[in-house]
This record gives structure tokens, C-alpha cells and sequence, in this order.
């Protein structure tokens, strides 16, 4: 983690560094907050590092993230498609997704997908009558 | 000087049809969201955001107060009943109210937690009207300068005050503030961490942050748990009258209970980023030190559950002190509170309380209501509380998803922000996942702009040179804060986090 955080925090400083310190002697400009930013970062960052502090849990195989990062591509997808192809058929997708991924094994495949056909379904409308209905927010239809 | 007149107008004004409707459906969330593991009120707030942009001002903000309130309380439900608590700060809660749930005494323990929370509250909401004031009389003396320093003092706190991960807090308030820079400038037109791109320009909006930060990175938290429910299996069977409060019970806990939890949890309140899980366990560890019989505690006190449950509900009324007079958030919630008056146009700070009183007023109101609300509430809906906690995980986060999502689309109409509510959500659950906290995340994105102007601002009246922050008293007195804030909180912490180790 502390890498991770050494490697962004320097792409955030090279950005930083495009940006004028002092506009004029004096007048601090947009580059002194990030800069002091970065500089506290990497010093707890070296801290981190130099400690090896124990107990950072070490990222022990992929295993763990295997559903999340499902997960997190199912949000991706939703977000690439839901101003192109309209907010029904994507929530509708996106909802029955999320609900499979909560299924509990066991119990025909019928019912294994119906369950969350229902959920998504609900979770559509639900979605629809508060968005829309109640509180008059547009929704996306698709740009068909 | 506190304003009755407009105190009463406040109540009046709650007591509108559209606003208490506002007022019951805030507090319906906040018992719900409050009390099922895996959700907060924080979450239940996150989601209420995007629709605020269509609510008139005073009905959001009762609707937060309601939520707010109710939630702090809730977590004690399950806390005591299945001995999860849905709230970090019921923790303590539980340590005491299952034991009594184990040899038949639930119906107790609720009603204490019910009758604590509602004297926490109300009384909290009652020093908030008398202090807030004051303070917002002090905040108006104050300069750019003592600004800023106030500002590094809350964001120094939020960081520190993290026990035993000081290091992970300061690098999760720096990420906050990082996030805060991203897009224009506030002082000159320059784009700022864009990448090249014209989208990002806007930066990272409010609601996607927090809808990030809280919805999503607990929806993947809640995905990699899968399938694996509460295991609940035990019924629930109370009837009503079990939960009315006992007045011999109340008198044998003595007001001394009551009012140090009261005062532990509305002080701590107040501090930024302290949050309940500190104030409840001071107030635990406070009623333990005086109580004649410290060997009870642990084994199901009802002293335990009045200080622990006095203190959670009197955070509500500490943490808006600083975001009414300084603007300064005292916890995540009132950080969003913060959110509901930017997104109404309205300007926190000193001013707020002598220029808009007219919608602060309703807001203590519907804290004060709330309060009283909580026992009312067990007494007609406790028999059903644990049917609640059996919703199915598939049901619930489904539609939180679905809410969190089209919550970050609608906000700007953007799907950019959409993907941004998702890179912080992911962010935020690999910090999770790693031990690090993401409340400082939060206040760091909020206060960073804050604390940009007013650094830089300070600098240009002084010509460059930092001794501006050394030249005023209030500046210095919050510095002073600052460096006494992280050796107690922060190194003191670290030795003897060391020494219990070795």
C-alpha cells in the first residue's frame, strides 16, 4: 500500500510542478498547497516505509478481490452505458448483477434467478419513482 | 444571547405538514440505516444528498436532523439484541446490553438505551442553542489567519485522533485534501490534476466523493462478504409495554450518569473527525471508574448502556457547534449537513446563525423532537426491530447500488462524476481493507479548499511570510492546540500502543 502511495503521490507531484508557485514575489499560486501536500506525503509515506509497520496487510494473492472486482466492472459497465443506452435497461442489468452476486448457493437454477430478476426489477422501479416521479429528476432514456 | 423568539419560530415551523412528514421519514431512515449492520446514518445522509438539489432547504435539513439523530440511537438495537452493533458507536452498547439480552433482560436494556439517548440528545440540543451563539459572537473576531490555523488545528485532530493508526489517519486526510485540489483553482483560472482533460477541469464534485467514499466502498466491502448473512435465528418476543421506561429503573442510574455522558459526548462532539466510538468509550470508561460496582461492567450493567447511550446521542448537538459557527464539520455527518447548505447556496460559518437563523432553527428543532421520538418509537415498533435486521443482503444492497449510482449521476448529470463516485469508492475500500480510516478522507476533501484560501490568502496580506500565523493570539492559541493534540493523541498514543506490545 505504502508503494502504491509512493508511486501516486509522484504523479501527483510531477502534475504539481506545471503549476506557478508564486504568481508574483508573494503571492503564493496555485502550486504551494499541492506542494506542501505532497511534501507531508511523502514524509509519512517514508515513515511508513522505513517502520514496515506490521500490521498493513499484505495483499496475500488476488483471491479476496476476485467478487469485488467483479464488482467494481459491473459499476464500470453501468457507468459507461447509462447515459448512451437509457436508465432501464442498464439499472435493470446492473441491479440483477448486483443481486447475483449476493445469491446464496443451493436451490434450483429457476430460483436462483428469478430471485434476483425480482430484485432488480424492484430496485428499477424503486429507482424510477424516487428519481423521477417524486422528486422530477430527468432521467437518461438513451440517445436513440 | 440565544433568540427564543426564534427557537419557537423553528418549532412552528417543524410542526408544518410538508416539514414534519420531512421530519418522521428522516428518523424511519435513520432507525433503519442506524441499525443494520453495514449501514449508517453516514450512508443513509451520502444517499439523501443528491435528492437534496430538489428539496426546499428547511425540509432537508430536518430530514438530515431526523436521520442523524435516529441513527446514532439505532445501532444500540442490534447491539443489544444479536450483539452486532450497527453503528461503530453502539460497540460499547453491546458490551453490556447482550449480556442482559442473554438472561432475559433485552426489553431493559432497550429501554435504557432508549431513555439515555433521549436525555443525551435533548440536552445536547439544548447546550448547542445556548453555545452556539457564543461562539458564533467569538468566530466573528476571527481573521484569515486564525482561520487557517483553526482549520490545520481540525484537520491535525481528525488525523490524530485515530488510536494507533496516527500515520494511516495524517495519510488519509492528505489523500482528502489531494482529492480537493483536483479541478479549477479557487484564486486564479487555472486548471488543476486534469490530465489533459477537459471533463476534469469540474474536479471531484461533493456527492461523488461522498457517495464514493461511503455507498460504493461498502457495497464491494459487502460483495466480498458474498452470500454470508447474520446468521440471525433467534426470535424476538416482547410485547410493548416491555419497553416503557420504569421510572424506579431511571432513578437508580442517577442523573450523574446521565449528565457526564452528556457532557463527554456533546465535547467530544464538537472535536472534528472524534465521532461516537470515542465519545462512548470515555463515557463508558468514565461511569466504570466511579461506579461502586466496576466488576459488573462487561457482564451487563444498565449504567454501562445509560453512559454509553447518553454520550452517542449527545454528539449530535456537539458536532454542529464548529460547522454552524466556524463551518468546520465536527464529525461526517455534519460534514454532509455542510454539503446539504452548499448545495442550497447557503454560506456556513459566524453569520449563518445571525443572517439564516430562520432555517437553523428548525434544524434544532428537529434534533430536540427526534430525541424525544426515540423511546416513542421503540414502544410502537420495537417488537419489530429484529424482523428488520433479517431483510436479505441481496434486496438491500441491490438498491443501494441502483440509489448510489444514479445519486452520483444526477448531482451534475455527468457520467464522469459517475466514474469518479467509483474511483473513490474504490480508493476508499482499498484503505479499508488495508486498516486505513476514511472519515479523514472526507473532512481532508472539505476542509481543503478551506484551508487553501485562507493559507494563501494569509500569505498575500503578509507579503510572503509565514510569521502572519504567529502574530495573532487566537492563531496561536489554535497552533498551541495543534502540537497538544498530537503528543496526547498522537505520540502518547504510539509509546504506549509500543509498550503494550512489548
Amino acid at each position: 500500500m505504502a508503494v502504491v502511495l509512493l508511486i501516486g503521490t509522484t504523479v501527483y507531484f510531477v502534475e504539481a510542478l506545471k503549476l506557478p508557485v508564486f504568481v508574483t514575489p508573494g503571492k503564493p499560486g496555485a502550486g504551494v498547497f499541492p506542494l506542501m501536500l505532497v511534501a507531508v506525503m511523502y514524509i509519512v509515506v517514508s515513515v511508513t516505509l522505513v517502520r514496515g509497520i506490521k500490521q498493513e496487510k499484505k495483499l496475500l494473492g488476488w483471491g479476496y478481490l476476485k467478487i469485488p472486482a467483479i464488482a467494481v466492472g459491473l459499476i464500470g459497465i453501468y457507468v459507461g452505458t447509462f447515459y448512451r443506452l437509457g436508465y432501464f435497461g442498464t439499472t435493470l442489468l446492473f441491479s440483477f448483477s448486483i443481486a447475483l452476486l449476493f445469491r446464496e448457493s443451493g436451490g434450483s437454477r429457476v430460483k436462483m434467478l428469478v430471485f434476483p430478476l425480482i430484485i432488480a426489477v424492484g430496485a428499477t422501479l424503486t429507482g424510477y419513482l424516487l428519481f423521477q416521479v417524486i422528486f422530477d429528476i430527468r432521467l437518461p432514456t438513451g440517445v436513440w | 444571547m440565544i433568540d427564543i423568539a426564534g427557537i419557537i419560530g423553528g418549532f412552528i415551523t417543524l410542526f408544518q405538514p410538508t416539514v414534519i412528514v420531512s421530519l418522521l421519514i428522516g428518523f424511519s431512515i435513520g432507525i433503519f440505516f442506524g441499525m443494520m449492520p453495514g449501514l449508517t446514518a453516514t450512508l443513509a445522509i451520502a444517499l439523501l444528498l443528491p435528492f437534496t438539489f430538489v428539496m426546499d432547504v428547511i425540509p432537508a435539513l430536518v430530514t438530515t436532523m431526523g436521520i442523524f439523530m435516529a441513527g446514532m440511537y439505532a445501532g444500540s438495537i442490534t447491539a443489544t439484541t444479536i450483539n452486532i452493533p450497527g453503528a461503530p458507536g453502539a460497540m460499547m452498547t453491546g458490551l453490556e446490553g447482550y449480556p442482559m439480552m442473554q438472561r432475559g433482560e433485552g426489553a431493559k436494556a432497550l429501554r435504557i438505551a432508549a431513555f439515555a439517548s433521549l436525555i443525551g440528545g435533548v440536552i445536547s440540543v439544548l447546550m448547542l442553542m445556548v453555545i452556539a451563539p457564543l461562539i458564533a459572537k467569538v468566530a466573528l473576531e476571527i481573521r484569515t489567519p486564525d482561520r487557517f490555523s483553526l482549520i490545520l488545528l481540525a484537520l491535525v485532530i481528525v488525523s490524530v485522533i485515530q488510536r494507533g493508526a496516527v500515520v494511516k489517519g495524517i495519510i488519509a486526510t492528505v489523500i482528502g485534501l489531494m482529492f480537493a485540489t483536483v479541478g479549477m483553482d479557487m484564486m486564479e483560472p487555472i486548471a488543476r490534476f486534469h490530465f489533459g482533460t477537459e471533463e476534469l477541469t469540474a474536479g471531484l464534485t461533493l456527492i461523488p466523493v461522498i457517495i464514493g467514499i461511503f455507498a460504493i466502498s461498502e457495497l464491494l466491502a459487502q460483495v466480498e462478504m458474498g452470500s454470508k448473512g447474520l446468521g440471525i435465528t433467534q426470535k424476538l418476543k416482547l410485547r410493548r409495554k416491555d419497553f416503557i421506561a420504569r421510572t424506579r429503573e431511571l432513578k437508580e442510574l442517577g442523573w450523574k450518569t446521565y449528565a457526564k455522558g452528556t457532557l463527554i459526548g456533546h465535547l467530544i462532539g464538537a472535536l472534528p473527525g472524534a465521532g461516537a466510538s470515542v465519545a462512548t468509550f470515555l463515557s463508558y470508561a468514565e461511569a466504570k471508574r466511579v461506579s461502586k460496582h466496576p466488576e459488573r461492567y462487561g457482564k451487563g450493567t444498565p449504567e454501562g448502556i445509560a453512559a454509553t447511550e447518553t454520550a452517542n446521542n449527545a454528539i449530535c448537538g456537539g458536532a454542529l457547534v464548529p460547522v454552524l459557527t466556524f463551518g468546520i464539520p465536527g464529525d461526517a455527518t455534519t460534514a454532509m449537513v455542510l454539503g446539504v447548505f452548499l448545495i442550497q447556496g447557503i454560506v456556513p460559518g459566524p453569520l449563518l446563525l445571525v443572517k439564516e437563523f430562520h432555517l437553523i432553527a428548525p434544524m434544532y428543532a428537529a434534533l430536540f423532537v427526534s430525541a424525544l421520538l426515540i423511546p416513542v418509537a421503540l414502544v410502537i415498533f420495537g417488537p419489530y426491530y429484529l424482523w428488520l435486521v433479517r431483510v436479505n443482503r441481496a434486496v438491500l444492497y441491490s438498491f443501494i447500488a441502483v440509489i448510489a449510482m444514479v445519486g452520483a449521476y444526477v448531482a451534475s448529470f455527468s457520467s464522469l462524476q459517475m466514474g469518479l463516485a467509483l474511483f473513490t469508492g474504490v480508493v476508499a475500500y482499498f484503505f479499508r481493507k488495508q486498516g486505513y480510516p476514511i472519515i479523514p478522507i472526507l473532512m481532508g476533501y472539505i476542509l481543503g479548499p478551506l484551508a487553501e484560501v485562507f493559507l494563501r490568502r494569509s500569505l498575500i496580506l503578509s507579503g510572503g511570510s509565514p510569521l502572519i500565523f504567529f502574530m495573532s493570539v487566537p492563531s496561536v492559541i489554535f497552533l498551541v492546540l495543534a502540537v497538544v493534540f498530537v503528543y496526547f493523541l498522537g505520540m502518547r498514543q504510539r509509546r504506549e500502543h509500543l509498550m503494550h506490545k512489548s
